[in-house]
């Protein structure tokens, strides 16, 4: 009965250019995951840019919510760039583990972590 | 409405007739009057001229006697003059031989005769005397001088002289006087003779022949009648006396200056004195007053008569006047009466005792419904007290109506061998059918000991208290089945018991207004959503009888419909105000409880703010912030709910204005009085305490319906049952409540986030798999007991086993990971997820 604020919101930052940082706040659902996908589709990537979730802000997550990672995380790979979901909360981190998440998609502890990730896989690009 | 304006005609009619009646009397009053005062003035005239007359006559009296005493002196004096003449021509005198007359007049000695009782002498022209009758002999005193001596020496006639005083003896005297003549015919002398006057003048024998006050008054003015001869006190009267020869004065002053007198007089001719009758008025007129005070007092007398019969008609009149107006009133009060009269054995006993009234001797009067043979009893009077329904009255009842019933029309009936209690016989019977219809036929009866007992105009006034009496039956009756009518659809539109949702206790009251108010227009209900929220509504439709029942009727259902539509009561609210239609006015709240997340929201459209008891604070808040005023006026096109914060065991009260509503205090005043009534039964059930409640508020005839809805909101219930569409974007919120509901179960956090999560993937498999993209509902349940906590989701679609998607396992891998068993049920509605957690200790 009583009006919530909205599921999700969506912030979508460019640090460097080719780079995002997309951060998730609210309830991740099957109401809200289809969003995230849909962003994620429409982001402006170039071959080897990157994009780190931030997850932080996410109070409750949901397996559409993990599938939506998945799924966006081979939409991005598909456009040669990579996806990193950065900055779980501890119980998120258990969720994560539960379905093994780790095995579809890149996970980083912070979103500073994710960026340097991001730099590594450049410089490797760069040294090879 | 028809009602008041009889009540204002009554007295006006009453004013009129008493206006007229004194009209008429004042007329009447006043022709009486102006008569007899006209009457008593001509008597009163009469009488007084009559009185006039008498004192003339009387005055007249007076004169005639001053007259006859006048007459009575001059036959003495012409008498005694005779006498001394006859004297004067006695040889002696005539021979001039003084020594013989001496010898002849010593027989006229003083004290020795009646005549001439102070002696007689004879005195020459030298003014000599030569004889007299004196022992002494002649005095030698010159006579001269002596008024008679030249008088009749000069007129040579007699001569009667005034009254003097004797020098010696200080006797009054008169002397009379004649001349004497000579042979040769000469005068030769004068012979002169005295009388003495008596002392007193007023004899006791002349008092008594009315000649009191008797006085005589000589040429000088002397009043012979005074010892000293002194003349009258009062000059004027002697005036007029001695310028007239007689007279009679009415009035005036007497002779020695007193007034008030009558005074009569008039004169001896001879010694030329006058005669008066001096005498008090009181005395002369003392017959003609007395006349006048006896024919006064008859005329007066006549007169108090008269007006003592004058005013017993007056006060007749009033009192007839006053039996008039005590009938009007008494008709006045019957209707008035018959009209708020509210079943037919009131109204009967009304005529009964109406009639009674006017007929004091009537032996009994009895009212009965139904006609020959299977008559009831409605009222009975005997010897004009009501003796209701005894079996001896019901006897005589039945007789009047049946002997009615038989003759078939109203008026005068043969008695037959009626009898009342067996003992009296009856002479007289009156009966008068009553009710319009033939199926509800009654009679109105009233029988007399003795034959013949009412003239027309009586019984014409009984046949007005039976028409009467017949009017307010035939309304009675129509207002019993309108009302009979509208209490049964009434009750047929009101919802009985209500249904406890979980989590609640409920307790209603309903009633209808008093029986001539009609039932009205109030309302409650309860609706208990799919999704577990509970919609409850007081409602109230102005006016009363059918027409308010019908509307109220309209808006409960729309009420209802609503509910299930929208979760916001502002939502309903707003949308049962198109079904009240411009003119009828309603007022009507609408409160939304959720029972899992103890949430409490509201609307209201010019209701009466419910209450919200916190039994622990001991405190009352006011739902009081209405979305708009009552429906059917200005209501906004869209509105927000205004949530509450619900306080543990805390006990909602809506209700109808009805039960607050007072004539002598404000609205305000009776709210509160519901606030302390509702305190002080904090402990009760609302069962107990809704009647209670009302008793305490309610006065003994409160016209007004009213309706009363005690809602305790307890605990929230060990289980959940949540139905919703099945759709993603209901479940946000659903996760929110349930939330709520585990935090109220007192669920550690752990527990109850797993236990939401598995819950949100059992609904997603619900949505996606269980209906794809058509439209269907799922059904969430949670028990929470004996440390589990048990979680089942249903759906109404087809199954489908989970397909080896990646994408699409997460879910089950989920479910099983966060709770102990996951199972999934196959049954013929439809497939049900049923996921059990063993709670930590303590939950």
């Amino acid at each position: 009965m009583n009006e919530a604020p909205k599921a999700l919101s969506i912030h979508i930052d460019e640090p460097v250019e080719g780079s995002f940082v997309v951060a998730l706040a609210g309830e991740l659902d099957l109401a809200s995951a289809t969003e995230v996908s849909q962003g994620l589709a429409g982001l402006p990537l170039r071959a080897g840019g990157t994009v780190v979730i931030d997850v932080s802000g996410l109070s409750f997550v949901d397996s559409s919510g993990l599938n939506a990672f998945v799924a966006g995380s081979r939409n991005v790979a598909s456009r040669e760039a990579s996806l990193i979901v950065a900055a779980a909360s501890d119980h998120l981190g258990r969720l994560f583990d539960v379905v093994r998440l780790g095995d579809s998609v890149e996970l980083a502890s912070s979103v500073e972590e994710a960026l340097a990730k991001a730099d590594e896989t450049i410089s490797d690009d760069v040294g090879r | 409405m028809a009602r008041d304006r009889r009540e204002r005609a009554d007295p006006l009619f009453e004013e009129v007739i008493a206006r007229s009646a004194r009209a008429v009397r004042g007329r009447l009053l006043v022709g009486a009057l102006v008569a007899l005062s006209l009457l008593m003035t001509l008597a009163l005239v009469f009488v007084w001229q009559q009185y006039q007359d008498s004192k003339r006559q009387a005055a007249n009296e007076l004169r005639s006697r001053a007259i006859l005493a006048a007459t009575v002196f001059d036959t003495y004096f012409t008498g005694q003059l005779e006498a001394l003449s006859a004297i004067a021509r006695s040889p002696s005198v005539r021979a001039g031989d003084a020594k013989a007359m001496s010898r002849y007049f010593s027989g006229f000695r003083p004290g020795t005769g009646t005549t001439f009782t102070a002696g007689v002498g004879w005195i020459d022209l030298g003014g000599r005397q030569r004889a007299t009758s004196d022992p002494r002999g002649p005095t030698s005193i010159d006579l001269s001088g002596r008024d008679y001596f030249a008088h009749v020496a000069a007129t040579k006639k007699p001569f009667v002289a005034d009254a003097i005083i004797a020098q010696t003896s200080k006797r009054r005297l008169i002397v009379m006087a004649v001349p004497t003549f000579g042979r040769d015919g000469r005068l030769t002398g004068v012979l002169a003779g005295g009388v003495v006057i008596r002392p007193s003048a007023n004899d006791p024998r002349a008092s008594d022949l009315g000649f009191t006050g008797l006085a005589v008054i000589d040429r000088k003015g002397q009043q012979l009648t005074l010892r000293n001869l002194a003349p009258a006190a009062n000059g004027d009267l002697l005036r007029r006396v001695r310028s007239a020869q007689e007279g009679v004065l009415v009035g005036a002053h007497g002779l020695d200056g007193s007034s008030g007198r009558v005074v009569a007089f008039a004169t001896s001719r001879t010694p030329g004195w006058k005669t008066v009758l001096d005498q008090p008025e009181s005395v002369v007129f003392a017959d003609a007053r007395r006349a006048l005070f006896l024919e006064a007092s008859l005329v007066v007398a006549a007169a108090v008569t008269v007006l003592a019969l004058i005013g017993w008609a007056v006060r007749r009149s009033r009192r007839d006047l006053r039996g008039a107006q005590a009938q009007v009133r008494r008709w006045a009060q019957l209707t008035r009466s018959l009209n708020a009269a509210l079943d037919k054995r009131e109204v009967a006993t009304l005529v009964a005792t109406a009639v009674a009234n006017e007929f004091r001797d009537a032996s009994a009067i009895v009212t009965v419904e139904g006609g020959n043979g299977d008559a009831t009893q409605l009222a009975a009077l005997v010897h004009g007290r009501l003796s209701p329904f005894t079996r001896l009255n019901e006897e005589t009842a039945i007789a009047v109506a049946g002997q009615v019933g038989r003759a078939g029309e109203s008026g005068t009936h043969d008695p037959g061998g009626l009898t009342v209690g067996r003992l009296v016989a009856v002479r007289s019977l009156y009966g008068f059918r009553l009710g319009a219809t033939p199926a509800h036929a009654g009679v109105l009866g009233v029988v007399f000991e003795r034959a013949n007992a009412l003239g027309p105009d009586q019984l014409a006034l009984l046949q007005a208290h039976a028409d009467q009496a017949s009017q307010a039956l035939d309304r009675v009756r129509r207002h019993e089945e309108e009302h009979d009518l509208a209490v049964l659809l009434q009750e047929s539109l009101l919802p009985g018991k209500l249904r406890e949702p979980d989590g609640l206790e409920v307790a209603s009251f309903y009633r209808a207004g008093a029986l001539h108010a009609a039932v009205g227009g109030d309302w409650y209900d309860l609706v208990r959503r799919p999704d577990g929220i509970v919609h409850l509504t007081v409602g109230d439709v102005a006016g009363h009888g059918i027409e308010a029942a019908v509307t109220m009727g309209q808006l409960r259902n729309a009420f209802r419909a609503y509910a299930l539509e929208h979760a916001s009561p502002a939502a309903v609210v707003l949308r049962v105000a198109h079904h009240a239609g411009d003119d009828g006015m309603a007022t009507m709240l609408c409160v939304a409880y959720d029972p899992y997340a103890r949430e409490l929201s509201y609307a209201s459209a010019g209701h009466p703010p419910a209450l919200l008891l916190d039994p622990a604070a001991r405190t009352i808040g006011r739902l009081d912030q209405p979305i708009s005023g009552p429906l059917g006026w200005v209501v906004p096109s869209n509105a927000d709910d205004v949530h509450v914060d619900v306080p543990p065991n805390a006990t909602l009260a809506m209700y109808t204005d009805g039960l607050v509503e007072r004539r002598d205090a404000p609205l305000d005043h009776g709210i509160d009085r519901l606030a302390a009534a509702l305190l002080d039964r904090l402990a009760s059930t609302p069962d107990a305490a809704v009647h209670a409640v009302v008793e305490e508020m309610i006065e003994s005839r409160n016209e007004d319906d009213l309706a009363l809805l005690l809602v305790r909101l307890g605990e929230v219930p060990s289980s959940l049952r949540i139905r919703l569409p099945a759709r993603p974007e209901v479940l946000r919120d659903l996760r929110r409540r349930v939330r709520a509901w585990l935090v109220h179960r007192g669920i550690d956090e752990d527990a109850r986030e797993a236990a939401i999560l598995a819950m949100s993937e059992a609904c997603n498999n619900a949505i996606e798999h269980g209906y794809r993209e058509s439209s269907g509902t799922i059904a969430v349940r949670f028990e929470h007991r004996a440390g589990m906590l048990v979680i089942a989701v249903e759906d109404e679609g087809s199954w489908r086993e989970p397909q080896p998607d990646p994408t699409r396992g997460r879910g089950f891998v989920l479910m099983r990971h966060l709770m102990e068993t996951t199972e999934i049920v196959h049954k013929p509605s439809g497939t049900e997820v049923v996921l059990e957690q063993r709670l930590n200790v303590a939950q």
